[in-house]
Order: C-alpha cells, then structure tokens, then sequence
C-alpha cells in the first residue's frame, strides 16, 4: 500500500494536498491511502492504517526553512512506530525558487533513514502557493514513476516554474493586497508595525 | 535585548549566564503551533490570530538585539519544540517579497536587524551537522541578518559549561 500524507496544517485547501492530487493520478492500479495530518494528535486507525504503508509520500510546506513545527512533531511521535520500505517528500515552497526546500527534504530524508527507510525521492516545489490555480508541475511524473518504480533518485529535484520570477513575485504581491482589500484593508495597512510604547504584546 | 527561543529544562537553563538581559521562550511557554493562515500578512497584518503565550514573540523580536536559538538537533533540523516558537515569528516577516542572494525572501517589517545564535546540542555526524549549518545560513538570509553564530554541542552539559564560560 502507498500512503499519500498530506503534512499541511491547513484543513481545507492546502496546496499540499493539491500537489498530492496531481501524483495520485499517476498512481492508478496502486492501493492508495490519503491520509491528513494537520494536527499534532494522529488518531489510532490512522496509525493502524499507516503501519501499514509499504511506501509513503509526505506533501508538506516549507516553513522558516524547514518542516512546519506540528510536521516535525508527528515524525518525532511516528519515530520508531512506522516502518516503511521507502519515504518521499514534496515540500512546496511560496518562493520562486524550489530549491530553497533543500533543508526541509534534507530532515525528512535523516528521519526516514533513522526509521530504516529508503528515502526515494524529494521533490523542491517553486511557486508552490499558486499551485491549485497552475498547472501540474512536470516533475510530478518523475516522482510517480520513482514511486511506481521503488527507485531511489540520487538528488533532490527542484522545480521552477515556466513563467519568470518577476511575474510570481507581481502577481503573489497582487494577491495579498487583492487579500488585505477582503478583508476591509488598505495595501498600506500590509506595513502595520508593532510599537512598545503604544501596543501592548 | 536578547531573545532566546529554547528547549531546556529549567534547571539547564537558570543555570545559564543570561538572566536579566532576555526574554526567553521555552517549552513552559503554551502555544499553538502556525497553522499558515496569513491572517498575520492580510487580515491583522504583524499579529497572529492566537492570542497565547506566543502571540508576542515576533514583537519582542522586532526590539531585539539577538535571536539566540538553543535547540535539540532533529535529524538536521531544530527540535519541534523550537520550530513550534520560531514559526510563529511569521508576523515578524512582510508578505511582500525582496531578492537576496539571488533568491526570493520576505520584504522586511522592521528596518532593525538583530544578530542571529544558533547553539545546537545532541549527538549527530558531519552531515547532520552539515545540513543544520546550512539551515541556520539560510535563516540567516531569510531574516536579512548578518552571518549568524553557529554552535554545535554534544550535549546539553557541554553546552552549559562552555556558554557558562
């Protein structure tokens, strides 16, 4: 069985889960379970389910440079638990650059080795905050077949998508304004700074 | 002022020389952890909808000196713990982007920049150790903060004596 884990902590909408969308079907023939981990409490049929997992795909975002702390505290309470023949990771980045999830996939693959793991493959996804409105990002079917396959990829793959940096960067920046505006903002309040002398932490 | 985001037992850490000069984050400190909302960037830009223990954080940070960061070693990475305090310094970040080494980062809120601290402690090899390293630069860059302090430590004793030093 293949587990597809999404490690976003979003209930709803998460581009992790997106992502895990586009992998699943590539996928087909495969027993496939999803399973979400957006809290930090992981119920016992869920870990029943996942002992289960012969191979396992975590989709996950980037957080400050690494794996978002409920994330961590999951595969801190999974240590020693599961014990899949190989692991790989999506981390999708809201930067342009998928490379810059090099760190998170690196703990992921210490973790998945602590556990007897295989890692198989880490995927760095760029511009990963558009990906429900973009298209599947190419290096999905790379990771499908790596999963399909059971065949360990030597480096990470990171993925840029075909459209500039400057265009992501203008278009994100629109979003939060367009965001803040929903929300009964102007575009100046986004710069709202903390002050000692009048806020109180 | 230096804030210090940690995960030591009291006892460790009141036996640390830095009373008096800090305010501390630990594991008596009760949070939720981020869970990526971005209210912080679009609705109440600069504040968590989280009104705990760790709703001030990126506000002490924006007045700090430096960010000292003593954590566990996870598998090349800080402790949950730890990251749980530090992900929720997003309200400290802009969501507007700047490029810096050539790579997208977070524009600045607060034109301050505080220096950054790493003290890692637990028993890993070169490429875990290898792997923090480069954690901890990229931080670095992510917080547009001079070349951070990086420390690493066998374990929590070791790390005590020499900071006690």
């Amino acid at each position: 069985m293949i587990a597809l884990v999404n490690g976003s902590p979003k209930k709803n909408g998460s581009n992790s889960g997106v992502l895990l969308d586009f992998l699943e079907k590539h996928l087909a023939g495969e027993e496939i379970l999803r399973f979400q981990l957006n809290t930090w409490n992981i119920s016992p049929e869920v870990l029943d389910d996942l002992t289960r997992a012969e191979r396992i795909v975590f989709s996950l975002p980037l957080y400050v440079d690494g794996l978002p702390s409920h994330f961590a505290q999951n595969l801190l309470a999974l240590e020693g638990i599961l014990k899949p023949r190989m692991v790989f990771g999506i981390v999708n980045c809201g930067f342009y650059e998928g490379s810059q999830a090099k760190h998170a996939l690196g703990m992921l693959k210490f973790w998945a080795e602590a556990q007897g793991a295989i890692f198989g493959a880490g995927l760095g996804i760029g511009a990963g905050g558009g990906s429900s409105q973009l298209p599947e990002p190419s290096v999905i079917k790379q990771l499908a077949q790596a999963v399909l396959e059971t065949h360990a990829t030597d480096n990470f793959i990171y993925y840029q998508p075909p459209f500039p940096r400057w265009a992501y960067k203008a278009t994100a920046e629109m979003g939060w304004r367009y965001q803040a505006r929903q929300n009964g903002l102007k575009p100046r309040d986004l710069d709202w700074k903390f002050d000692p002398k009048s806020d109180n932490p | 002022m230096d804030l210090i985001l940690h995960d030591l037992d009291e006892q460790s850490f009141s036996t640390l020389p830095w009373l008096n000069t800090h305010i501390a984050f630990g594991p008596n400190t009760r949070l939720h952890y981020c869970e990526g909302c971005f209210d912080c960037w679009v609705k109440t830009p600069g504040r968590c909808k989280l009104k705990d223990e760790g709703y001030a954080i990126p506000h002490k940070l924006s007045q700090a000196e430096r960010l000292i960061i003593v954590t566990k070693l996870f598998h090349g990475g800080p402790s949950p713990m730890v990251k749980r305090l530090i992900d929720r310094c997003l309200p400290f970040f802009h969501p507007y982007f700047a490029i810096r080494n050539g790579e997208m980062h977070h524009k600045e809120r607060y034109p301050q920049s505080f220096k950054l601290v790493f003290r890692f402690y637990g028993s890993a090899g070169p490429a875990e150790k290898d792997l923090a390293l480069g954690w901890a630069l990229a931080m670095a860059v992510n917080c547009n903060t001079p070349q951070p302090e990086v420390h690493f430590y066998e374990n929590v004793s070791d790390l005590v004596m020499e900071v006690a030093k």
